[in-house]
């Protein structure tokens, strides 16, 4: 069954009435004002997808809520920008707050069924450990802080982020981290190989300093934040879309 | 910085050598005294655990010739002298050198991340994955604990399989570690074909593949026995066999 939201995750209703308050001229700097509304659609599985429909031969978008594009109208995010320069459809698996492991879960869970030709993962932050709940009341688990807001989840995955456990070991050492995401990058990689797909993989919180002479105009301008003022604005998906473009060499 | 704890197997053991390994202890040798018998005799029998100075039973690591090990106690050879292990009798048929990376106590992640960090250096010919089970987690302890770590059997890396977390969330639902299990091979995988190297996995049916009559165990009469090790060397040896070079 198809849904429809005008708020979601951190982009709540409650932090729109707050930033339209207390953060009216950062809102106004990014372009939002009272009157702006967001209509974020998701698919029978809760991805930010139109339909249900599955095209051959698609872009397969992967991550967090950066991919997701919370706090952006969907012509705004990368995956979109990336149909739009190559004529390629693209469907938007990504799911707010989830880390590496998830999008390997979903990844292994719908590739075999979307085969999508080209794969684009924009990673998102290591410090996350999701554990597999298939059960609808996995909420009263969750530590995710933005879950309780979130209607539209209906993946059974979630982002521990205050347990105990996961604060004495998860993130005891950076290292450890690490090599668990590489584990998740080689996996999914050979979920891609084995699937004739072609993959990219973006790092969302790295540091940009120097691209393209278009890429840079992009990044001049990044302090445009998403309605939520909290994630990354339409100019920091456009760059991603260049940087994936290229990874891809789509760009040709 | 490179984290050293990331590639040791025992620590706390390296260049040791032990006549006793957990579970092998002698205070189970003694209880199991009057349980050997003709099929499983180890009465008198001595053993020998030698460790190499990153923590795993076989000899200091050299780059050539080498056929990698990964796997749990089993791979590892508890209960068995070296001699006897699956791990020993398929490096020398084929004329390679033994890196056995088995630990014990060691999940699908310790295999990956041993993986991870010595195929690159040791540049193997052929990987032998045996797959612990597939419940175990390994999760990186606090910095604290490790320092406190005195007892072989207590890792630095911690596979806690009686930790609150572990019980309450991660053996809820087998999708949860069924496809975490599936993620660390498909990375083993990935870094084997990356890396031009065959691999041979040994699920955990292995061992029930074996005939009953061929299967006894060894010392602490937990752990698989000399001619159960036998037959899953011969059957490693027909696995590498049918892959073509």
């Amino acid at each position: 069954m198809l849904q429809h939201e005008l708020f979601y995750s951190t982009d709540s209703e409650e932090r729109w009435i707050t930033n339209l308050t207390r953060h009216t001229n950062n809102l106004l700097d990014s372009g939002w004002d009272k009157n702006s509304v967001i209509d974020y659609k998701f698919d029978s599985h809760g991805f930010r997808n139109d339909t249900d429909e599955i095209p051959k031969d698609s872009i397969l978008v992967l991550g967090c809520s950066f991919a997701q594009g919370v706090g952006l109208r969907k012509e705004h995010t990368f995956g979109s920008i990336l149909s739009k320069k190559t004529g390629i459809p693209h469907l938007n698996y990504a799911m707010q707050g989830t880390g590496p492991l998830a999008a390997f879960y979903i990844a292994e869970k719908f590739i075999k069924e979307i085969k999508p030709k080209y794969i684009c993962y924009l990673r998102s932050m290591i410090t996350r450990l999701d554990i597999y709940e298939p059960e609808e009341n996995y909420l009263s688990f969750t530590h995710d802080p933005y879950a309780s807001v979130n209607r539209a989840r209906k993946i059974p995955y979630l982002t521990s982020r205050r347990h105990l456990s996961f604060d004495h070991h998860w993130l005891a050492l950076e290292n450890f981290r690490s090599k668990v995401n590489d584990c998740v990058e080689l996996a999914i990689t050979k979920i891609a190989e084995d699937n004739n797909a072609q993959i990219a993989i973006l790092d969302c919180c790295a540091k940009y300093k120097k691209g393209t002479e278009y890429e840079n105009s992009l990044l001049r301008k990044v302090h445009i934040k998403a309605r939520d003022l909290m994630h990354e604005g339409p100019y920091k998906h456009e760059f991603w879309a260049s940087k994936f473009l290229q990874e891809l060499k789509l760009d040709r | 910085m490179i984290d050293k704890l990331l590639f040791y197997g025992h620590k706390n053991v390296k260049n040791q050598s032990l006549k006793w390994f957990p579970m092998d202890t002698e205070k189970l040798y003694l209880q199991n005294l009057s349980k050997f018998n003709s099929e499983n005799n180890w009465k008198d029998v001595d053993i020998s655990y030698d460790f190499n100075s990153y923590g795993f039973r076989c000899d200091e690591f050299t780059s050539d010739n080498n056929i990698v090990f990964l796997g749990c106690s089993n791979t590892l050879g508890v209960g068995l002298p070296l001699e006897n292990t699956f791990a020993y009798n398929v490096s020398k048929s084929l004329n390679l050198k033994m890196c056995n990376l088995g630990k014990g106590g060691g999940a699908l992640d310790t295999c990956f991340r041993l993986a991870y960090y010595w195929l690159n250096i040791l540049q193997p010919k052929i990987v032998v994955c045996q797959m612990p089970e597939e419940t175990r987690l390994e999760l990186r302890d606090t910095l604290k604990e490790v320092e406190e770590a005195g007892d072989p059997w207590k890792t630095e890396l911690l596979v806690s399989y009686t930790h609150k977390f572990y019980r309450k969330h991660w053996l809820r639902f087998p999708e949860q570690y069924i496809l975490h299990q599936h993620k660390n091979l498909l990375a083993i995988k990935s870094l084997c074909q990356q890396l031009n190297i065959k691999l041979v996995v040994l699920d955990q049916s292995i061992f029930r593949d074996i005939k009953d009559s061929e299967r006894d165990f060894a010392r602490d009469l937990a752990h698989y026995g000399r001619k159960t090790h036998k037959q899953l060397a011969n059957i490693v040896l027909g696995k590498i066999n049918e892959q073509e070079y």
